[in-house]
């Protein structure tokens, strides 16, 4: 499982971003346009991920990472 | 039913160059290429579709040959070993015929420029016009962002774009064939010390995260336009996206658009 922690030997999984990525930083956002509000772009309070970098779950909210792990935007990294 | 009229119009691009102020006239035209098919024993002329189509476009209006206006943009000169004006292959035109609004209709192509005609005469202004013809695909988008200038931030993150079908009912669903994005740039002022303009068009299937789908060549001036293709699938949402490189903002004054296959 993808950033599972096992008490004592935390080893958060690391993902490749293969596709330049911008998701919003703040989960409150992100529920905000899942309740169907039209968020303005100023207030997305966007990260972004290049191409090539490496990241853990705790940088990625889960939402993110299962969609650009569906999409091949990301890759598990050994 | 909509009616539109000439205030629906609010771009006219090439190659970067806002030349709307200038144009009172364009003529859109597209055209099924067809043989003719009849043979001996035949009464009548009979006619097919060879299956290749062309666009033509043609405008007319005013000279002005103000800096990056309709004379620099459409008559025969040179920019180092570019060749600009007719026989220019590789023009890109768009223009917005229907509104301002995110999600409007947009039209635009890779171009040939077939001609250009300066018309002086007496007792009126000088006038001008140019034909193009279309070099490949001819298409017909959504406008992701309308031409106007920005505001000027470290980022430019456009609005969502979503998909619609046939009777203009939005859809979650993604299309399978690629499309063609447009980004034409009219005006680039750096705000502090930005030497670049990296322009990119977004797509996303839920509307929080979103995957560059089209990334266009950096540009470190205007006027700058570029038509790029992409293959595969398209999701659902699609948007534009800015951000500048070696400063921390810029305004720049652009169009983005893309069309789905």
């Amino acid at each position: 499982m993808p950033g599972t922690y096992i008490p004592g030997t935390y080893m958060a999984t690391k993902y490749r971003v293969l596709v330049g990525l911008n998701f919003p930083s703040d989960e409150r956002v992100t529920r905000r346009i899942l309740a169907g509000e039209d968020v303005p772009a100023a207030e997305r309070k966007e990260r972004r991920l290049e191409p090539g970098d490496v990241v853990d779950g705790t940088v990625v909210p889960a939402r993110t990472l299962a969609a650009a792990l569906a999409n091949g935007w990301m890759e598990e990294v050994d | 039913m909509v009616v539109r009229g000439a205030a629906d119009v609010a771009s006219l691009l090439v190659d970067g160059r806002d030349i709307l102020g200038t144009v009172t006239q364009l003529n859109d035209k597209q055209f099924a290429l067809t043989e003719e098919t009849h043979a001996l024993g035949d009464a009548y002329v009979e006619h097919s579709f060879t299956g290749v189509r062309r666009a033509e476009i043609t405008q007319e209006g005013f000279y002005d040959d103000a800096a990056n206006s309709a004379h620099a943009a459409l008559g025969q000169h040179t920019t180092g070993s570019t060749v600009l004006g007719p026989g220019n292959s590789t023009r890109v035109l768009t223009y917005q015929a229907e509104g301002t609004a995110t999600g409007a209709n947009f039209k635009g192509m890779t171009a040939v420029q077939i001609d250009y005609a300066v018309e002086p005469g007496r007792a009126v202004f000088h006038k001008a016009k140019a034909t193009y013809w279309s070099n490949g695909r001819f298409d017909q988008g959504k406008v992701l962002q309308t031409f106007r200038a920005t505001a000027g931030t470290s980022a430019e993150v456009g609005a969502a774009v979503q998909r619609v079908d046939a009777s203009g009912g939005a859809v979650t669903t993604s299309t399978t064939g690629g499309g063609a994005g447009y980004f034409q740039m009219s005006a680039f002022t750096s705000a502090a010390l930005a030497t670049a303009v990296q322009s990119r068009i977004q797509h996303s299937s839920d509307n929080i995260t979103y995957a560059d789908l089209i990334t266009f060549t950096s540009a470190t001036a205007a006027p700058f336009a570029q038509r790029a293709t992409v293959s595969g699938g398209v999701e659902a949402y699609l948007r534009a996206n800015t951000s500048y490189q070696g400063g921390a903002s810029a305004t720049i004054t652009a169009f983005w658009g893309f069309a789905r296959y």
